[in-house]
């Protein structure tokens, strides 16, 4: 863990609040980016990262500092996250198609106005995110983990508290059910 | 068909894990196999893509929000800040030597004042053997993951019960108690081993129980595809104890039973919107029911309660009533005759009565 996380830790234990500001600063959008495609939905991505870091808060006691902070906290994210989906029901959820699919923005009218690649490249987010929304959650997990942020397998399976082998198989299955659900979304535009 | 194996090879391939054999293994099947090199730059291509996302950030305003929502901390000592410069380990080891140096030196101080007295005057310690701890099944857990008590406050996540014993006195009553606070609409979540088998058997347990159930056709497809596409199951008009029943015939052993455990919850609004969505048909069209009194605790078996609404008082099932089932990872069903005439049958919502959802969530 890095020495400032640490001295940061003590701070806020030994009562001072703002030093979990800090925290909180450092670690939001990494937590924020990972959530917000597991979700698609900004707003509950921005509920379950507050609502993880305040797990965190209550639980800072119980930290051992056997592992990173921020896997023990991205830990508590996704747990925070998958616990809302499944009460959301968020696999029914992806039936909406089309704009609304992602659900967090409205329509926006400038978008007629914009040019034709930020169209272009608008349209590429939103056919990858509703692929992604179509796997299974631990599928677009490890999906967002390896290729998203770039994480090894070892952290992978660390902060998942699977073995590398889990973390193979289910990078294996989500990849070639991925391709396999762009291949079907391209066919059907053809 | 390339194997799948070879498929393996190529997916960690592009995570980068191969060792020197395994990559010239791969170099020698994409020199021979057209297919092989189709499939890796697919795979190559998808992984550009989602590496390509957009990265989505918070406001600065978000650490304050989060500090608005905190009380301050009592002071603790941290666990996480070890002396600096002094291992743990040597602090420990050197406290254990103390310790065990003056435990030696007060068992030969009174073996020699006392040496009548016996090493070990209390008795045998009795090791009590640690129960086996429950195995869930992983599916499960997957599930019911967020109350894991390690990373904070528990989440609440619906009430699983296990079906085969819905016989016996403890579950049904905790299923009573959930049926009865679910406000005339309960979700049920069921594990299942395979889609297309769990939705025959939820037929016949169904058509046991006089409801008819279509079955829309892109279920058997996206099913047969081996996808583990989540099935949703959705009725109106059911009533309790017969809720209480299907459950109970569900998690009866017949053949290969498909079903372990149900997650039962109240059916939000959210869901509501869902499965509106699903069938075609506006969330305006899929009203709460109105409440009867407080629904009666009529699952088969269970004890009736005294003074309250008694089985008498509630109309008999309707005939004629029907279920639908389609898969959730879909467009709009509206399309598919299965759902047109399933939306055909709907009739008013009877006081008493349960408007039901069920998620099935084959593993295969």
């Amino acid at each position: 863990m890095s020495a400032d996380d640490q001295r940061l830790i003590r701070d806020c234990l030994a009562g001072r609040t703002e030093a979990f500001g800090e925290l909180v600063h450092r670690h939001q959008d990494r937590l924020y980016n990972t959530v917000y495609r597991l979700l698609d939905n900004a707003e509950d991505a921005r509920d379950v990262v507050q609502d993880a870091f305040l797990s965190a808060y209550q639980s800072l006691d119980s930290f051992k500092g056997d592992s990173l902070f921020f896997t023990w906290l991205y830990r508590i994210a996704v747990n925070t996250a998958f616990s809302l989906k499944r009460k959301q029901r968020a696999t029914l959820s992806i039936y909406r198609g089309g704009a609304e699919s992602s659900g967090h923005e409205p329509h926006d009218p400038s978008r007629e106005s914009q040019p034709d690649h930020a169209l272009e490249v608008a349209d590429e987010e939103r056919r990858v995110q509703q692929a992604l929304n179509r796997l299974s959650p631990e599928h677009r997990l490890v999906l967002i983990m390896k290729d998203m942020e770039g994480q090894k397998y070892e952290v992978m399976a660390d902060v998942l508290g699977v073995p590398i082998g889990t973390i193979r198989s289910r990078l294996h299955r989500a990849r070639m059910e991925l391709r396999e659900i762009l291949l079907q979304a391209e066919d059907k535009q053809e | 068909m390339l194997r799948d194996r070879y498929c393996q090879l190529l997916t960690a391939y592009v995570d980068g894990v191969l060792d020197r054999r395994q990559l010239q293994t791969v170099q020698g099947l994409l020199e021979k196999s057209a297919e092989a090199r189709t499939l890796l730059q697919q795979l190559q291509e998808n992984a550009r893509k989602l590496q390509s996302l957009p990265y989505h950030q918070l406001g600065p305003e978000f650490p304050a929000q989060v500090l608005g929502k905190i009380q301050p901390l009592k002071p603790v000592a941290g666990p996480v800040a070890p002396a600096a410069g002094f291992p743990t380990w040597l602090g420990v080891s050197a406290a254990a030597a103390v310790l065990f140096m003056v435990a030696l030196g007060s068992y030969f101080f009174f073996q020699s004042r006392n040496p009548a007295i016996p090493d070990n005057p209390i008795g045998p310690v009795v090791q009590k053997e640690k129960p086996e701890p429950k195995t869930i099944d992983p599916m499960i857990a997957r599930i019911l993951q967020g109350t894991a008590d390690h990373f904070g406050n528990p989440v609440e996540v619906g009430t699983p019960v296990t079906l085969a014993d819905l016989g016996k006195k403890q579950p049904q009553e905790l299923l009573d108690r959930q049926l009865k606070k679910s406000a005339g609409a309960v979700h049920l979540d069921l594990v299942c081993k395979n889609g297309i088998r769990a939705v025959e058997r939820l037929s016949t347990v169904f058509k046991k129980n006089g409801i008819e159930v279509l079955v829309d056709g892109k279920v058997r497809a996206k099913s047969g595809a081996g996808q583990g596409t989540p099935i949703l199951v959705y009725a109106e008009n059911v009533r309790p104890e017969e809720l209480g029943k299907i459950l109970q015939q569900l998690g009866q052993k017949e053949g290969q039973a498909e079903f372990d455990t149900v997650i039962l919850d109240a059916l939000t609004e959210r869901d509501r919107q869902d499965v509106a969505g699903l069938l075609g048909v506006k969330a305006t069209e899929l009203p709460p029911g109105p409440r009867g009194a407080d629904l009666p605790m009529f699952i088969e078996g269970a004890p009736k309660p005294k003074g309250k609404t008694s089985g008498a008082d509630i109309p008999p099932p309707e005939r004629n009533r029907f279920a639908v089932v389609l898969p959730v990872a879909e467009g709009s069903g509206a399309a598919s005759p299965e759902v047109k005439r399933y939306l055909g049958t709907r009739t008013a919502l009877r006081p008493g009565t349960l408007q039901v959802v069920v998620v099935l969530y084959p593993k295969t």
